[in-house]
């Protein structure tokens, strides 16, 4: 009943917020089809055969890796967004003083952020498998869930991730800007400069990939990646965490980003 | 019934203390108005009763308990700004308050009269003017019919017609019996609306009471003679007299309400003083709020 109060709360605020549907927009109509770039893909061995990355069970991982940058993108600055937004409108406080309380109102964050995961896993597991099936004209639905491997739920918990993250900033730095500008820069220099740069001259092994955004994308890693760790290695260690490591530190991560979120919405000034 | 109970609010902001030991109690239907300087912590007493900015210490209780401690949905408040989702329209606005509110009723059309924004009703909030925001908070505040409503410096920044529209609009609500709380730092708009009044500045509580009684009822006699300098002499003889300042030229003397001016005028004809100007009138809000803000 709260939960209905409050999404349905969330779906009027914002279902008219241009940014907001612009983003959704360019997810649902992008991100399934982004795999096609690779029709022009030419393989060269050792790479793999392009078919590889249409059927089973590849797709699940190409697939996968593809939409990890639309949750990245699109789905990790509406989580910023869903706060700066109402802080820079001052809707967050007149939220408050017309009779939310400050749970209630983190609930109904949470409850958005949740749904979108789910509404983005749904596409991400229709369109795997729309694509897996029908490629190339040939059907081969009968073994989808060969090579699945947990994929779908791996997917969820990174685009979780992402937008726990997102709120998470939000919360903390109230600015869209400013929290766009971390969201962004924590992610593609800050936490990969301190891992490679400062954690592997201190401590050189595996805890360096120990990060929650590094857990993340190791939740869907390009699956070259994995693919170059047979010939290469630019450590004694694995590059990539293990899915049930990046599991665990996802989980803790988003567990941790939405606890400080919510402390800071309930002690701080609004 | 106490509306609100305030015990000893404080709150800093880093060294400045933004209020300073507040008590105050609201008792219903008392068109409340807490007045002050800029920056003199009315904006942060509202803030704090409203839950949306933490006291340093200090307690306050809204309705004597009755609605546990969100009674906020049983309020209907501005602060500072009109806050709305300016991509939204009127209506869609309203909407949302009266989602939070979770109230029944969803035909806006009767506030929006009140306001006289019928007209604008499917017009995005960031299409107004500010008067016209200010409106629509105003109708925002009706909502769910609370007793309740809290405005903060409802008429500021906007221009003399939106300022009538908005006075016209509150003293439409204090009629109707509910009790409002309203923060100002003009003394003209709560001379003319309040019944009660508490007087801040630097964040302490400097007088409360009855409008009436803070303007303590003294009556002023302003008077100019061609030779100022021996009125005031003779004036200083009567011990009636409470008061005696020099304002440009005019005298201003402080009486007793129950004072008769008739009397002053004969004696001062009886002392062959020519009198030029000879005006009664009652003690202003603002001279009370000056001298009681000059002393402390």
């Amino acid at each position: 009943m709260q939960f209905f109060h409050l999404i349905t709360l969330e779906w009027k605020k914002f279902h008219k917020n241009t940014v907001m549907i612009l983003l959704m927009g360019l997810f649902t109509f992008l991100m399934p089809f982004a795999i096609f770039v690779m029709e022009n893909y030419k393989s060269v061995p050792p790479m793999p055969e392009k078919d590889t990355f249409f059927t089973f069970p590849g797709i699940w991982e190409y697939q996968g890796y593809s939409a990890s940058w639309f949750s990245f993108l699109f789905l990790g600055f509406i989580g910023v967004l869903l706060i700066t937004t109402e802080v820079g409108n001052r809707t967050l406080r007149q939220n408050i003083i017309t009779g939310l309380t400050r749970m209630e109102y983190f609930l109904g964050k949470l409850y958005v952020i949740l749904l979108i995961s789910l509404y983005a896993t749904l596409i991400y597991f229709v369109s795997t498998l729309l694509i897996g099936s029908f490629y190339p004209e040939t059907f081969a639905m009968a073994d989808f869930m060969n090579g699945h491997d947990w994929s779908t739920g791996r997917y969820f918990l990174l685009t979780f991730g992402y937008l726990s993250f997102g709120l998470f900033l939000g919360y903390i730095l109230r600015k869209t800007g400013l929290a766009i500008f971390v969201y962004l820069s924590y992610i593609i220099f800050l936490e990969p400069l301190l891992r490679w740069a400062v954690h592997i001259k201190i401590f050189n092994n595996a805890s360096m990939h120990y990060y929650p955004m590094n857990a993340m994308e190791d939740l869907m890693p390009n699956p070259l990646f994995k693919f170059a760790e047979n010939f290469t290695s630019m450590t004694d260690f694995n590059i990539l965490l293990s899915y049930r490591d990046a599991s665990i530190v996802a989980v803790i991560s988003i567990a941790l980003f939405l606890l400080i979120g919510l402390r800071s919405l309930l002690r701080r000034d609004i | 019934m106490e509306v609100i109970n305030i015990q000893n609010l404080s709150k800093s902001y880093g060294r400045i203390h933004a209020l300073d030991d507040l008590s105050l109690t609201i008792e219903a239907g008392q068109i409340y108005g807490i007045l002050g300087p800029n920056g003199s912590g009315k904006t942060t007493t509202l803030g704090i009763i409203l839950s949306i900015l933490k006291a340093d210490s200090g307690s306050f209780q809204w309705f004597e308990g009755k609605y546990g401690s969100n009674p906020r949905k049983n309020i209907g408040a501005i602060l500072e700004t009109p806050n709305f989702y300016p991509y939204l329209n009127a209506i869609d606005n309203l909407e949302i308050v009266r989602h939070i509110k979770k109230v029944e009723d969803r035909n806006f059309d009767e506030i929006l009269d009140i306001v006289e924004l019928s007209h604008r009703k499917k017009s995005l909030f960031s299409t107004f003017s500010l008067g016209m925001k200010q409106r629509l908070a105003i109708a925002a505040t009706m909502i769910g019919n609370p007793d309740v409503v809290i405005f903060d410096e409802p008429t500021n920044g906007l221009d003399p017609q939106g300022i009538a529209d908005v006075r016209k609009t509150l003293l439409h609500i204090a009629d109707s019996g509910k009790t409002v709380i309203m923060a100002s730092h003009i003394l003209d708009e709560v001379e003319k609306i309040c019944s009660h009044v508490a007087i801040l500045k630097n964040g302490k509580l400097l007088a409360k009471g009855p409008v009436g009684s803070i303007l303590n009822n003294d009556i002023i006699i302003e008077l100019k003679a061609n030779d100022n300098s021996h009125l005031s002499e003779v004036l200083k003889q009567l011990d009636y007299i409470k008061s005696i300042e020099d304002n440009q030229g005019i005298l201003e003397c402080s009486l007793p309400p129950d004072a008769d001016p008739a009397l002053l005028s004969t004696f001062l004809h009886e002392k062959g003083l020519v009198i030029t100007h000879f005006q009664v009138r009652k003690r202003k809000l603002e001279e009370e709020f000056l001298s009681i803000t000059k002393n402390k």
